[in-house]
């Protein structure tokens, strides 16, 4: 997986490739260090190059969206590709991370 | 370690059982998966049949990983049918938790597969904790 941050406020970052139980460690440490930087605009993940993800990343999702949250700072996914949308709506969680 | 068995294919579009053994650690579950599409794709799945079976042997394979005796294997064994795939997947575990008591996972799998079910057997080695699932040529969503 390849995952980059840029911006400050908000820090969007960007994921490309596969999370799984290998990689989902990788992406909760960019989006700590993210949720730890931000300003009020909070962080962006955009997953619109993900190529595959499981429920080892959506753990780190939800548990980043708690994070934020603990903090007031927005959390927001954008442009997931069809099989994150998939794994959102199996888990009910397209609502909870704004997508329809 | 990874282990690949397979008795071959005898006639084109026939594929036989396969066992596949590696160590259960995450770093090879992403093999696992690509085996599954390549088995889904030669039994000829749809496309979203591909995608939820690839799925639902990476969510399978993910748990019982979480669960095996440190440096255990990950047994795995595919048998195709004619228009669906059955798979087994052990792990031998320090304890007796059943794959069901992760709810997000479990929920997932259900949501993915045909069929599923687990089980947990003990001897005097210690514990082999499986899920069976099977998964149907055609996409049901």
């Amino acid at each position: 997986v390849r995952i980059n941050s840029e911006g400050n406020d908000p820090v969007v970052v960007s994921i490309a490739g596969e999370v799984d139980l290998a990689t989902a460690p990788d992406l909760a440490t960019a989006l700590e260090q993210a949720l730890a930087t931000t300003g009020t605009a909070g962080v962006r993940v955009d997953c619109s190059e993900v190529e595959f993800m499981d429920s080892a990343g959506l753990r780190v999702l939800i548990a980043a969206r708690g994070a934020a949250g603990e903090r007031d700072r927005p959390f927001e996914l954008r442009d997931p590709s069809e099989q994150v949308r998939r794994l959102m709506e199996i888990a009910g969680l397209n609502g909870v991370f704004g997508l329809s | 370690v990874s282990e690949v068995e397979t008795d071959g294919l005898v006639q084109p579009q026939v594929l036989r059982e396969v066992d596949v053994r590696v160590a259960a650690d995450a770093e090879q579950v992403a093999l696992l998966r690509a085996f599954a599409a390549s088995i889904a794709i030669r039994l000829d799945f749809d496309v979203d049949a591909i995608d939820d079976f690839r799925m639902a042997v990476d969510e399978a394979c993910s748990l019982l990983v979480g669960v095996a005796d440190p440096g255990g294997s990950l047994y795995c064994t595919f048998q195709p049918g004619s228009d669906a795939v059955t798979v087994q997947v052990a792990v031998d575990a320090p304890s007796p938790v059943p794959p069901s008591a992760d709810t997000l996972s479990w929920h997932i799998l259900t949501s993915l597969t045909a069929s599923l079910t687990e089980h947990v057997t003990s001897g005097p080695d210690g514990h082999r904790v499986a899920i069976e699932l099977s998964s149907t040529s055609s996409s049901n969503r």
